[in-house]
């Protein structure tokens, strides 16, 4: 349990050393005051337009701090070969894989909390509610995708030999997560059996990053905002995840460095 | 007693290329034995297999076929992994971190108990005579440093083994005095040394005993004391068995 | 081997498990919001618009055809024309997020009370209420809108006058009213209208028309109480 806790802190506080990382989340919180900027063109309905943007921002940024720390951890390890040092050491793959799961995680949670205080700052300042369950449930779910998307991450750097493979393989995924639903929704329509099969299997086998997307429903009347649907999705999350990362473990223990 | 045992070890690397199917074999039918509290020095060339024989040895690769005993167990046991030390080829560590916070990491990953880790820390910075530097960021650190800062992580817990992957490589000839003054300090220790190195000079002056790999296959293990008696220096006796092919 | 074995079926108990999971709140999904799936197949549009979709960002998208049409509702080259595509700024934004409910009563009240085009009014705000037929908020300004195009103004009256009532109306609904009171009402009523929508309303613009208007009526000179006026403002 220790050498976990070690390694997610490791990972945590480089990811807070490194400079391009730091740079993002700047960016991203600009980004977010950006939003002051622009709901200044839409009268009277500025808080829709800064919680739209803000969120959206958010799980941007969210996604390209998980993209970058995925590729700082697999640089040092493939190209620098930091990860022999520690593998020798009295660590198991698996509590290396844990912490680094964690520790990218907390990254994330980080930044996406320093993004959410931000948010919540402009809403009050437009004079909306900082508050809002609603807004704070939908950027809970942008980070519980973010958490599904480092174990899939952590899979990928797993099974891919080179940094640019994975990071293309994850920003792949990561757009067709945000699709599959409704291509399946399509396909459903137009009834061709081929196209359907393939779908599925994309549907089942990629994470569906469109359940976790509640922040585009705030401001209109969604049932989704219920503990029944949140208590699917955060399963749905954790089973994912788990077996993901079980995958993950897997693959890891057999591979050699 | 044998600290480590190799028998018939010979590691294949797959093809990297999902489009070829070459195997590159690295070891091949590899014999040998290191006692206890010896220096033991591998050579070889450039490609020779050195890093793949020691890498089969901690387990970071499987042995295609043979058999590997490390402290008379088995190196996937967390208990024989806690008793070894091991520096690879060309350390890199973090250029923000500070030494002591990097050694900090690592007796973390060890499972260094809290209260002795400073302490720890202390002793390896002294051994490696980094402690005068220690609060320099990796940044400012020359490769020499580096190098010594990799054995530092891999003294940590006072290991029985030491695995060091070209120790020398990258260090100008003062580099080489002091790792070679560290390395026999150690040995005075009563630690077990297995390093990989094809700086003959220091090999001879570091080295009880001697194995030369030569495109995967290992010759005669002999003691430094034979190799000078029977061809003059370890030089003449590498050219020897590299040369002929 | 054993090992092996119950970790590949945990493996697949929990993709197993996570895919059901999956079917079952992506039917939810689609059960809460059918009309969420709407895209309009006529509008010139609609790729973007499914683009967006497809990205989850319909209500960005909808803010920012929104500030389109503000765009060109604020473009005085139009005032010619009489803002002739008007009615299309509003589809593009409900086209794309059908649940904008700002955009249809902000729309038609446009359409109906500023530029007299009611019929294209009416289209825009029962698309609405098809969309969102529990927001009965609409219903007033259905209401008002069929008042108006029969030109019985005390009627609309009324329901412009609740319409205010509800938090998010929008501003011109308040300057409507204002420029209505100004004409069948004493000057000291409309100045003091004025000046509780000065006080009131979100909008800066508007809140700067108020102030603009109630000085206007206080330099004619026939308010029968101007403190009273000022009185409110100072609240
Ligand atoms: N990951 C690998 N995949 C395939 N071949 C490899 C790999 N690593 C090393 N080799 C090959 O194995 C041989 C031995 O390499 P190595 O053990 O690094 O030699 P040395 O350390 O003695 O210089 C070389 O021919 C090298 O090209
Ligand atoms: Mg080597």
């Amino acid at each position: 349990m220790r050498r976990v806790a070690a390694v997610a802190e490791y990972i945590f506080k480089q990811s807070f050393r490194n400079k391009i990382l730091n740079v993002l989340i700047m960016f991203a919180v600009f980004g977010i005051g950006f939003a002051l900027v622009i709901s200044e063109l839409a009268q009277e309905v500025e808080v829709k337009m800064v919680t739209d943007f803000g969120l959206f921002a958010i799980g941007l940024f969210g996604f390209l701090t998980l993209a970058l720390s995925i590729t700082v951890q697999m640089f040092e390890e493939t190209e620098l070969k930091t990860i022999s040092m520690i593998l020798v050491k009295p660590v198991t793959r698996l509590e290396y894989l844990i912490g680094k799961y964690i520790g990218i995680t907390l990254t994330i949670l980080m930044n996406v909390l320093l993004m959410l205080i931000t948010l919540m700052v402009i809403i009050q300042i437009r004079g909306g509610d900082p508050w809002s369950l609603k807004l704070i449930t939908a950027a809970g779910l942008i980070f519980i995708s973010l958490g599904v998307l480092t174990s899939t991450a952590l899979l990928l750097s797993v099974i891919s030999t080179s940094v640019p493979g994975a990071l293309i393989f994850l920003f792949f995924i990561y757009i067709l997560g945000h699709l599959t639903m409704h291509l399946k929704h399509l396909a459903e329509a137009i009834n061709n059996t081929a196209a359907n099969i393939v779908i599925n299997i994309f549907y089942y086998v990629l994470p569906n990053l469109e359940l976790f997307n509640l922040k585009d429903k705030i401001f209109s009347p969604s049932g989704l905002f219920s503990p029944r649907y949140l208590g699917f999705v955060i399963l749905y999350a954790s089973l994912y995840s788990f077996a993901t990362l079980l995958a993950a473990a897997y693959v890891f223990e057999k591979k050699e460095y | 007693m044998n600290v480590i045992e190799v028998k018939g070890l010979t590691k294949i690397y797959k093809a990297q290329d999902f489009w070829k199917n070459d195997r590159v074999t690295a070891v091949r039918d590899v014999t040998f034995s290191v006692q206890k509290g010896e220096v033991f020095g591998l050579l070889g060339l450039n490609g020779a297999g050195k890093t793949t024989l020691m890498k089969v040895l901690l387990g970071l690769l499987k042995p295609t076929n043979g058999s590997v005993l490390i402290l008379g167990g088995d190196i996937e046991d967390r208990a024989v992994r806690g008793r070894i030390g091991y520096l690879s080829e060309l350390p890199y560590f973090p250029k923000y971190l500070k030494a002591r916070e990097v050694l900090s990491y690592f007796a973390d990953i060890f499972g260094i108990d809290e209260k002795i880790k400073k302490h720890k820390i202390e002793e390896v910075l002294k051994i490696t005579g980094l402690d005068v530097r220690s609060d320099v960021r990796i940044k400012g650190f020359s490769k020499g440093m580096q190098g010594r800062l990799g054995l530092a992580q891999a003294l940590l817990n006072d290991p029985e083994l030491l695995l060091l992957d070209e120790p020398m490589s990258g260090l100008d000839p003062l580099g080489y005095k002091e790792t070679r003054e560290i390395i026999l300090g150690l040995k005075k220790a009563g630690k077990t040394i297995f390093f990989n190195s094809h700086i003959l000079s220091e090999v001879e002056k570091i080295c009880d005993k001697v194995g030369v790999l030569h495109k995967g296959t290992m010759s005669e293990i002999k003691t430094v004391a034979d190799i000078v008696k029977e061809h003059g220096d370890v030089e003449k006796y590498f050219v020897k068995i590299a040369g002929e092919n | 081997m054993i090992k092996k074995i119950i970790l590949v079926f945990i493996f697949a108990a929990a993709l197993l498990g996570s895919a059901c999971l999956n079917e079952k709140a992506g039917k939810m999904v689609f059960e809460n919001q059918p009309s969420w799936y709407f895209i309009n197949p006529d509008s010139y549009r609609k790729f973007l618009h499914l683009g967006a979709a497809g990205f989850g960002l319909r209500s960005l998208a909808g803010d920012i055809e929104y500030i389109n049409f503000l765009q060109y509702y604020g473009d005085r080259s139009q005032n010619v024309n009489r803002h002739k595509d008007l009615v299309n700024y509003v589809n593009d934004i409900t086209d794309v997020d059908p649940y904008f409910s700002f955009a249809y009563t902000f729309g038609s009240s446009i359409l109906a009370f500023n530029l007299d085009r009611t019929g294209e009014a009416l289209q825009i705000i029962r698309k609405g209420l098809e969309f969102n037929p529990k927001m009965w908020q609409l219903r007033l300004y259905l209401g008002a809108i069929l008042f108006k195009q029969d030109n019985k103004e005390g009627e609309y009256i009324k329901l412009l006058e609740d319409a205010l009532k509800f938090e998010d109306h929008p501003a011109i609904v308040e300057r409507i009213l204002g420029n209505i009171y100004e004409q069948i009402k004493t000057p000291q009523s409309a100045a003091e209208y004025w000046a509780e929508i000065y006080t009131k309303t979100k909008d800066k613009k508007t809140r700067q028309f108020a102030y603009d208007r109630v000085e206007a009526i206080i330099k004619e000179g026939k308010l029968t109480n101007p403190s009273a006026v000022i009185k409110i403002m100072e609240k």
